[in-house]
């Protein structure tokens, strides 16, 4: 034999050789062909699976179980970075519950695994980032496949397991990154789906509010209209009860009046007349008629005397009424029901409308006047029972200091306030109020003084009360001033 | 990502490598590389290379391996009195490489798996899958080698290379890594390019419709083919190619280049694809001696070859290479090419010409090919295999 062995000549040969290449480029072409049959099974399979699922949390291991087959991982995660620790990264989906608590270090994985080059691992335990999981999941896992979805601020990786050494190859790989984008998508489209439903639950929230505000504006409205025409009726009632309170004190004045009147008339001389005359009647005995005159004096004396005594007495049983008839009225005023109308008021002007009211007279503007006021503020209250009270304790206080001697009266007013209260403050330095006496000072019906009638400092309390607030008072004893504080709520 | 190649036939070592060395500075533009390839004839003193390499590149991974004659590179086929070197150099600084040799012993696979261990730790990639192991051992072994790189490394790995070579057969080839030398060892380079990689293991025969069932076999010697002593049936086969060793034995590797065994190894769809063992020497027995190892059972087909297919054969395989990728338009960056020895030796003469084929075939992209006593490549199914005859391209790839 030779060295040009031929078994076919070279015609032959060549001709074999090109058929056989042929049919090698045709196979190539059949299996690129196949592989992207299969791959694009895969892709409709993932897609319908997403569109069973929907994008909920579940849709992305939903979808990794759908490539399974292609992966041929045993199982499978997809990390994203932890948005409260910046140095690792967590699972956001997985097919096994042992790596959904795992964690993995950002600055490891970043250096070592991008978009092109995925991370094969034969052996896991050589690498860093799986010395530090746990020894449950270093014995079931020999080996890895890892590979970046997508890159940027917002790194999202995807881990296939083995439990075989080597499994993994660099056809796992490739198929891998011609899916990596579908996942990605997949991941962002939940992402954003998530967003969404965050955004529109914030949203359905928001409504929900907006509507028992709604709701709770008209019940408002329609509690303020009633309360308008509740408050209109009380006003009415009030305006009647003051009206007749203010009738029965001129009918008391007119009466106390008369009284004096009625005490001061001269009877006495008359009653002197009378006597002298009869004391003197022989000098009249001449005249017939004259003789008359001291009897008649003496009849006429004695019948003044007993008129203007039924007068008087029928006077004090009048004021005795009238003043039973006053109390009944305060009483009234002081317990009617409370209706609280709320507007809008500026504190300092408030407390200076009250000044006025209370202080009209020139020895009363004597009075040294000390004002502690913040700056203006605009709050919302009950502005005719606000000033009904500081009325009252600044009408007090000009009462307490009426009585001083040797010294001058010196009335305080404070307006202070916080996030959550304002407080009037009215200090005199007057009589003060004797220690035992401060327990008692807003009790019905107490008062020291003779004129007082024990209202004004009860109903005040009661009103303070109503709006949700205070009324106190401090008193260092007698002839030591007073100071009333008016908590209200803001 | 830079590749480079230069050659050098000037028989002084020193002379050699510093042309080559000049070259390749050119080209890389005084860039050092990160991983550096040198094939050189055996005639050259191994040491001196890897003295002179090291200093020249200290922190590349250096893997050195003999080959028959010389080398090849774009520039042809590079041999001149047995002598010939080239060097293939890579700077990537995305990348990382690593080299590691381990004396080959009775122990093949365990070496293999240390000198592997002792790449990834260079490349500082420990349990990490390189795109590419690329080996060189010391002929022999070279299916144990193959088995410890699977087993520490999985069956997908992904491993080309070829067995050390020498001029005539004398055992006198070298193996190197980092500046180190043996001539019993392996050498295992682990690749993780910034780029892709694809791959090819083919040979330049086909298949006859002569095919037997081994009967009995043992390690690299087939004893019988359909229960009759496998020369007799080879030779009937070949119509008495080796009539004259059959009566006293003898070296028939120059008879039998063209005329290989093949086993099936793959299929890339219907069509087969040969996994060659090259017969050496026939036993007084009838015995045949093979370079790779056979099993019993095998189903051995006579394989045909001819000068022509062998040289222009290695232009097909770099293509395939370049579809084994899912690249749409692979452009090729690099070439690292294992050619048979017995290949060069039967078309020495048109060595120049498989160059230049190989050039056009990867547009002139800078490879080295090696000329080796034995091949190993990686089939798309089956994995990586050790063959004879047979011709593994691994090419740099990008989009």
């Amino acid at each position: 034999m030779n060295s040009t062995l031929e078994f076919s000549t070279l015609e032959q040969q060549n001709n074999t050789e090109h058929l056989r290449e042929a049919l090698l480029d045709l196979e190539r072409s059949k299996q690129l062909e196949e592989e992207t049959r299969i791959e694009s099974e895969y892709i409709l399979a993932c897609l319908n699976a997403l569109s069973r699922v929907g994008l909920d949390r579940n849709a992305l291991r939903i979808l990794l179980e759908e490539l399974q087959p292609l992966f041929e991982y045993d199982e499978a995660c997809v990390l994203v970075p932890d948005p409260e620790d910046p140095e690792h990264f967590i699972v956001t989906a997985s097919t096994h519950e042992c790596l959904q608590a795992s964690r993995w270090p950002t600055h490891w994985i970043q250096s070592r695994i991008t978009v092109d080059t995925p991370l094969l691992a034969f052996n896991v335990k050589a690498l860093p980032m799986w010395q530090m999981q746990t020894e449950a999941m270093q014995r079931s896992v020999s080996s890895a496949l890892h590979l970046a979805l997508r890159p940027g601020p917002q790194p999202a990786y995807l881990i296939c397991t083995h439990p075989q050494v080597g499994f993994f190859s660099h056809k796992h790989s490739k198929r891998a990154i011609r899916f990596a984008p579908m996942l990605a998508q997949a991941l962002i489209n939940i992402e954003t789906t998530k967003e969404l439903a965050n955004i529109n639950q914030r949203l359905q929230q928001e409504v929900e509010e907006r509507r028992k505000a709604q709701t709770k504006l008209v019940e408002v409205q329609e509690e303020l209209i009633a309360t308008a025409r509740q408050a209109g009726k009380a006003e009415i009632a009030t305006n009647v009860v003051h009206n007749v309170g203010n009738v029965l004190n001129s009918v008391n004045v007119g009466s106390e009046a008369l009284q004096r009147q009625l005490k001061g008339m001269p009877l006495s001389y008359l009653r002197r007349m009378a006597d002298m005359v009869a004391e003197h009647q022989s000098f009249l005995s001449d005249h017939e008629k004259m003789k008359l005159l001291p009897s008649v004096l003496e009849k006429l004396t004695h019948k003044m005397e007993r008129q203007n005594q039924i007068c008087c007495d029928e006077l004090t049983t009048l004021q005795t009424h009238v003043e039973h008839i006053a109390n009944i009225v305060k009483l009234q005023q002081a317990s009617a029901g409370y209706q609280e109308v709320r507007e809008e008021v500026e504190l300092t002007a408030l407390m200076e409308s009250a000044l006025t009211l209370s202080l009209n007279d020139s020895a009363e503007k004597d009075i040294v006047i000390e004002k502690h006021y913040e700056s203006p503020l605009h709050c919302s209250l009950d502005k005719h029972q606000v000033l009904q009270i500081l009325v009252n304790l600044i009408s007090n206080a000009k009462q307490a200091m009426a009585k001083l001697s040797g010294r001058r009266g010196c009335l305080s007013l404070d307006i202070e306030y916080n996030a959550d209260q304002i407080l009037f403050k009215i200090k005199d330095n007057g009589e003060g109020i004797a220690i035992e006496n401060i327990e008692k000072i807003f009790i019905h019906g107490y008062t020291t003084r003779e004129e007082g009638h024990g209202f004004g400092l009860h109903g005040s309390a009661l009103n303070a009360k109503q709006m949700g607030g205070t009324l106190t008072v401090a008193s260092a004893g007698h002839d030591q001033g007073a100071e009333f504080t008016l908590m209200l709520p803001r | 990502m830079n590749i480079a190649t230069s050659w050098s036939t000037d028989s002084d070592v020193e002379q050699a490598l510093a042309d080559a060395l000049k070259s390749l500075d050119s080209q890389l533009g005084g860039a050092t590389p990160d991983y550096l390839i040198c094939n050189h004839s055996a005639t050259y003193n191994a040491a001196d290379l890897a003295k002179a390499l090291q200093v020249y590149a200290p922190k590349a991974a250096l893997h050195q391996t003999s080959s028959c004659l010389g080398a090849m590179t774009n520039a042809g086929f590079h041999s001149d009195n047995g002598y010939g070197l080239a060097l293939f150099a890579i700077v990537d600084a995305a990348a990382s490489f690593g080299v590691g040799m381990a004396p080959l012993g009775e122990e093949a696979a365990a070496a293999a798996m240390q000198a592997a261990e002792q790449a990834l730790a260079q490349a500082d990639r420990p349990g990490e899958l390189p795109q590419m192991v690329w080996i060189s051992s010391t002929p022999g072994q070279e299916e144990a080698v193959i088995a410890g790189l699977k087993s520490l490394m999985g069956p997908n790995v992904a491993i080309a290379g070829g067995s050390a070579a020498d001029n005539e057969v004398k055992g006198e080839w070298w193996l190197g890594g980092n500046g180190a030398i043996a001539q019993d060892a392996v050498v295992v380079s682990v690749l993780f390019p910034s780029c892709s990689i694809g791959f090819a293991f083919h040979s330049g025969y086909d298949p006859t419709q002569k095919a037997a069932v081994v009967s009995d076999a043992e390690g690299r010697m087939i004893h019988r083919l359909n229960n009759r002593p496998a020369a007799e049936v080879y030779n009937e086969w070949t119509q008495g190619l080796i009539q004259e060793q059959m009566e006293r034995g003898g070296n028939i590797l120059g008879l039998t280049t063209l005329a290989p065994l093949g086993r099936v190894a793959d299929h890339i769809g219907k069509v087969p694809q040969y996994q060659l063992s090259h017969p050496d020497s026939v036993s007084a027995g009838g015995s045949l001696s093979m370079f790779s190892n056979i099993a019993i059972d095998d189903e051995l087909v006579l394989m045909q070859g001819s000068p022509e297919t062998l040289t222009r054969r290695i232009g097909r395989v770099a293509k395939s290479a370049r579809n084994s990728t899912p690249l749409e338009h692979p452009k090729v960056l690099g070439a690292m090419v294992i050619y048979c020895a017995g290949c060069m030796l039967t078309v020495t003469d048109r060595m120049n010409e498989v160059a230049q084929i190989l050039d056009e075939s990867i547009d002139k992209a800078p490879f080295i090919g090696a000329f080796t006593f034995g091949e190993q490549g990686s089939f798309l199914q089956a994995g990586p295999k050790h063959g004879n005859l047979m011709i593994s391209v691994m090419l740099f790839l990008e989009e």
